[in-house]
């Protein structure tokens, strides 16, 4: 009896527990890819700002880690059990997703994706994409390392190592970067000359090789694994530049550095992408010479904008977020500096 | 007069009570807990809901299914979870080389089994702690899956794709069955639940390693082969973890190298809140299925009252303490 009296007493705590729930005229689910990391945060944040303004309720969920696809899938299948009226959704893995969405369209559910796609649903849930055209950004980024590093690419008389970091092969998002600054810089540096090492997913080895691309992805999305990864190609002493594809995989990157000391002016070029304290303080002491940042906030915003179109039944379209490349000299200009957090 | 408890099954009426006591208060928490969100949350008594908790319940199920032998046996198996994936990645590796996909099935199932005689036979055999050996198996299998894979992530074959047909074991979606899918799984989880909750409780194998986990000593001087039983046990463990590696894969299709940690404390917990006791010597299926209901039921209805899921986290240590001070309770009582 007393078990049982205390167990009631559980589910009475869950219940007034539950009661604040902000209400709005329409109810959307967004599951993202997580909260651990600050531009999660600005993407809650526009989120939640867009359904103020556009009258819906916003139910904010995500796993606790990146690597947590099956915790991402049950969170996914939820809010489609829930029955909103949309959903907004960030794909860790697309093809897990996918019985799901076809669950959605068949409720008649809205799905808005934003950050990562599911290119592959063919049921109509997914009525537009909201994300940085993270392809150009990736690309934006060798351009930017290119243009730095010139001189040392094309007339360094011994072979120069260019580190490409990356946090995991599952997302698309993060692949596109990986693969836009890849062949960007493939392209740059000259088809010939250039090898792609370091993971089989992007090897592309040539002979007597003048750039050589080593990738470096870890087993895990933990930070000890990125920094393990990050400390062997730093170890490298033909190392030029290195690229880092998101804010953890850039914090690896940073970390690192701190006892490596690699990345700097008159050392080699480190290019991160996103922001988040670490980065934001490295671009300024210019350990970092700059980073892609996209505007999280403004995804959350559109996101949440174009679900609510969605609703009503207006035709919606995909959306590509414009990015900023930006360094110690530009950051504080009001454009970016908007999309920087910390 | 006895005041060791390891001779408590020479007392079946008091320990069948007992027993049945803490299942009971299991069973009734489940009962509460699930007609509590289908008051309060917002459409979660729906067809789909329940489908969404039996997905996320098989393979937890069967970890626990297969853990509850070895901890009854008195032992723990730390490694079923990364057993588990490491399973999942090799069989799906296996197929993304082309490999037929129904054998690779069977492979996987295999290669458990192999893992679970690796941990028999530290344990058992060499005399490891099982702590230690199952830990390092939990390493070797996180490593081992990550070479297999060369750290990239499996996906294994859409339910679309003709080689994606394997997924019916679990779940037959389409235009003509209901949204939500027809749950098979059920069918093969149910049956083998059944099956080896006899298992554990009518059969020979199944009383001697129930008595292994009571008086390892006293088994062994009436004559058991303890050392082959309680291998039995790891395998049994082992097996499990590929069949869970199966459903996993048919629930999430993708599978990450380096992950898998932390499925094997959700599986012991689950053991533990349907009334297995860590010390051996007590438990059932029956109860370990409890146990893995009360947690995913809550970590399903928990986002349906308007909670974010990390409080799943909470209630379900809230009922794994609660689940085990009813264990010691009974047992103070009993001692008196």
């Amino acid at each position: 009896m007393k078990i049982r009296s205390k167990l009631f007493m559980t589910a009475v705590a869950v219940l007034f527990a539950a009661a604040p729930v902000f209400a709005g005229q329409y109810s959307i689910e967004v599951v993202s890819k997580g909260f651990q990391h600050d531009f999660w945060k600005q993407v809650n944040r526009g989120c939640t700002e867009a359904g103020k303004e556009f009258g819906a309720s916003v139910n904010f969920v995500g796993p606790a880690s990146e690597s947590n696809i099956a915790e991402q899938i049950d969170q996914l299948s939820n809010a489609v059990n829930k029955g909103p009226d949309a959903i907004c959704f960030a794909a860790l893995s697309p093809e897990s997703s996918i019985d799901l969405l076809f669950q959605a369209g068949d409720a008649k559910i809205p799905v808005i994706t934003f950050d990562s796609n599911v290119p592959m649903d063919t049921g109509g849930a997914v009525k537009a994409f909201v994300a940085t055209d993270n392809r150009d950004a990736g690309a934006g980024a060798a351009q930017a390392m290119y243009d730095k590093l010139k001189d040392k690419l094309t007339n360094s008389p011994a072979t120069v190592r260019i580190a490409v970091l990356s946090q995991d092969t599952t997302s698309q998002s993060v692949g596109d970067r990986t693969i836009g600054f890849i062949e960007k810089m493939v392209e740059l540096c000259g088809p010939a000359t250039t090898s792609v090492e370091g993971h089989v997913k992007y090897e592309k080895r040539v002979s007597n090789p003048k750039v050589i691309l080593d990738v470096g992805i870890p087993a895990e999305t933990i930070d000890a694994a990125m920094n393990t990864v990050v400390s062997t190609i730093f170890n490298k002493q033909d190392m030029i530049g290195a690229y880092a594809s998101n804010e953890f995989a850039a914090k690896g990157m940073i970390n690192v550095n701190e006892t490596l000391n690699r990345l700097g002016p008159d050392k080699a070029v480190g290019i991160g992408f996103d922001s988040g304290i670490i980065q934001v303080r490295a671009v300024r002491d210019r350990v970092l010479y700059g980073a892609i940042t996209q505007n999280p906030y403004m995804i959350g915003y559109l996101s949440v904008k174009t679900a609510v179109e969605a609703i009503k039944g207006q035709s919606v379209k995909d959306i590509a977020v414009p990015f900023y490349f930006y360094t110690a000299d530009n950051m504080d200009e009001p454009d970016i500096a908007a999309c920087l957090y910390e | 007069m006895d005041t060791n408890p390891a001779i408590r099954p020479a007392e079946p009426g008091r320990l069948k009570r007992i027993l049945a006591n803490q299942r009971t208060v299991a069973f009734i928490a489940l009962i509460v807990l699930f007609l509590f969100f289908c008051v309060t949350g917002n459409n979660f008594a729906r067809y789909t809901t329940i489908m969404s908790i039996l997905d996320s319940s098989y393979y937890i199920g069967f970890l626990a299914m297969g853990v509850t032998f070895v901890i009854i046996t008195g032992g723990i198996d730390l490694s079923c979870g990364t057993v588990m994936v490491c399973c999942a990645l090799i069989s799906g590796t296996l197929i993304k080389m082309g490999w037929p996909v129904w054998p690779c099935l069977v492979i996987c199932i295999l290669i458990g089994g192999l893992f679970g005689l690796l941990n028999g036979f530290m344990v058992a055999i060499m005399g490891l702690p099982a702590f230690i050996a199952t830990l390092g198996t939990m390493m070797i299998t996180r490593g081992l899956g990550s070479i297999v894979t060369a750290t990239a992530s499996v996906t294994f074959p859409a339910r679309r794709s003709p080689e994606g047909s394997f997924r019916i074991i679990f779940k037959v979606m389409g235009p003509d069955y209901p949204t939500g899918g027809l749950p098979t799984g059920l069918i093969i989880f149910v049956t083998l639940a059944v099956v080896m909750g006899l298992f554990l409780a009518k059969t020979r194998p199944g009383r001697y390693i129930t008595a292994l986990g009571s008086n390892k000593e006293a088994t062994r001087l009436s004559g058991i082969d303890t050392v082959k039983w309680e291998m039995l046990a790891y395998v049994i463990s082992g097996l499990f973890a590929g069949l869970a590696a199966i459903s996993y894969a048919a629930t999430y299709s993708t599978v990450l190298p380096g992950t898998g940690n932390g499925f094997e404390l959700d599986a012991i917990a689950g053991t533990v809140i349907g009334g297995t006791s860590l010390s051996g010597g007590l438990g059932s299926i029956s109860g370990t299925l409890i146990g893995v209901f009360i947690m995913s039921v809550l970590k399903t209805g928990l986002p349906f009252v308007g909670l974010q899921p990390h409080y799943q986290l909470l209630f379900t240590g809230i009922v794994l303490v609660i689940a085990v001070f009813v264990d010691v309770m009974n047992r103070s009582r009993q001692k008196t």
